[in-house]
């Protein structure tokens, strides 16, 4: 059970994250006051591409592990899911302590939120997926263990340009 | 090296007077933005179509609309229409104490897409007696807000043109961002136009050590378009001090004057990157400071 937890974990992370993926490919595209309706479906576009990317993701590794299946390989495999994990976990927890104070404290300590924790980790967060994959893969002693996290990292930096070309398609008729 | 210059400011041009829309040279832009130093903003303008040399408006009304629109989530993240209405409500109250007659016309000067004003008007609580208005001198950007007014059914109007010009005066003139348009003998000019409201907010960044740093995260964090990105790394540089702010309020002889939220400690700058310059005519203050309760902490003195 624990075994299968670590990527569990991981696949909700990456889900989430494309949530939030989803949302920034709509934000600054409608200049209405009310947008929750607009951002909600742009999130649960991101979820669902999210949930897609992840699914691919597992269903490639599934398929090279079959034909490369050892007990180094999957314990390589969760390591490198486990480094991933815990790195995404301390971001995520982060950002959603910073969006905890946005929505409910008042003017100021909202824009110290925005200011500390919101800009800069958007900011950052296509390098801290990046070196989070790469220590991942430099810990892996197989090829497939070293593979999968920059696999994983790669499809999760995709999903947002992509989102935001499909909301810029789509998202005007939508909005 | 000469000061640094906004694209958005340089692509359109209206002739004060009529309104008209005047040609704008590509070339010429290009050469402002590169003799003060910005080259990719030039090379931005440079890959837009132009006709004999001339910027298609179109495709510049487009661009601007786009930016305007990217850069309305700063007004949203920074709360930049509670901010208002936390000013702008004592100060209407100290009109209706003071006498003054309604309807009480509010105007927003260079309003762009109205976000302020429409804001307001969606929050409602000012009072029946208030009548929202938006003022720009782009037709696009005042075509847009309307539009965008309209959809949400909002209480408010827009109209183009100059703010100053206008057929009624407005009772209290607003601002978002406006201020660092304006330079030198200008800035004192605007504040001068205003001499007879009954008060004024203007909202601008706060110029700090950390504001050009700040600009640049949010900008490249939360905008795409290179236009809001430039332009709004650009708006933070030339921002002004509110020493210099008050200076200029003050030679124009108008309303008493005094800075909201200007900057007193590191804390303040963080928590609160907008300033305000307040103004509010001397038989109104006593009334307005009252209002303001316990804001009125946050409020340099009048004078």
């Amino acid at each position: 059970m624990s075994e299968l937890l670590t990527p569990l974990l991981l696949a909700v992370l990456a889900i989430v994250d494309a949530g939030f993926s989803g949302y920034r490919s709509a934000a600054g595209t409608s200049a209405l006051l009310r947008k929750d309706a607009y951002y909600r479906r742009a999130i649960r576009h991101g979820l669902r591409c999210g949930a897609i990317a992840c699914a691919l993701v597992a269903g490639i590794l599934g398929v090279l592990f079959a034909c490369a299946a050892t007990e180094q390989v999957w314990s390589d495999l969760l390591g490198g899911a486990g480094v991933l994990v815990w790195s995404f976990g301390v971001y995520a927890t982060l950002v959603l302590l910073g969006l905890g104070v946005w929505f409910v404290a008042e003017a100021d300590l909202r824009t110290l939120a925005s200011v500390l924790v919101l800009g800069p980790f958007t900011l950052i967060r296509p390098l801290w997926i990046a070196a989070t994959c790469a220590v991942a893969a430099l810990g892996a002693t197989t090829w497939l263990g070293g593979f999968a996290p920059l696999l994983a990292g790669v499809v999760q930096l995709a999903i947002e340009p992509w989102l935001r070309r499909a909301w810029a398609v789509g998202g005007a008729r939508r909005r | 090296m000469s000061a640094l210059l906004e694209i958005s400011d340089l692509i359109v041009d209206c002739d004060p007077e009529t309104g008209e829309r005047r040609d704008v040279l590509r070339a010429e832009v290009v050469a402002r933005l590169r003799a003060s130093g910005q080259h990719r903003a030039a090379r931005l303008v440079l890959r837009w179509p132009a006709t004999d040399g001339v910027l298609d408006r179109a495709h510049c009304d487009v661009v601007l609309l786009r930016a305007h629109v990217e850069m309305q989530r700063l007004s949203e993240e920074f709360l930049q229409g509670d901010r208002m209405r936390l000013l702008l409500e004592p100060m209407l109250a100290a009109l209706r104490a003071g006498g003054v007659r309604a309807p009480y016309r509010v105007l927003d000067i260079g309003c762009g897409l109205g976000y302020v004003v429409r804001a307001l008007a969606a929050s409602g609580g000012l009072g029946r007696d208030v009548e929202l208005l938006g003022c720009d001198l782009n037709r696009a950007l005042v075509d847009r807000a309307e539009a965008l007014a309209r959809e949400e059914r909002l209480d408010c109007r827009f109209v183009r043109g100059d703010a100053f010009r206008l057929e009624a005066p407005a009772h209290i003139y607003l601002s978002s961002n406006a201020l660092h348009h304006f330079h030198g003998a200008a800035l004192t000019q605007f504040f001068a136009q205003q001499r007879s409201a009954c008060g004024f907010l203007h909202y601008d960044v706060q110029p700090s050590p950390f504001s050009a740093l700040g600009a640049w995260l949010f900008h490249r964090s939360r905008m795409r378009k290179p236009l809001a990105r430039l332009d709004g790394c650009v708006s933070a540089a030339r921002a002004h001090a509110a020493a210099t702010l008050l200076a200029a309020a003050r030679r124009a002889d108008g309303p008493l004057v005094g800075t909201f939220d200007a900057a007193r400690s590191f804390l303040s700058v963080i928590l609160r990157p907008m300033q305000c310059v307040v103004g509010v005519q001397r038989e109104l203050a006593p009334a307005f400071l009252r209002e303001l309760g316990p804001l009125a902490r946050r409020l340099g003195e009048l004078a």
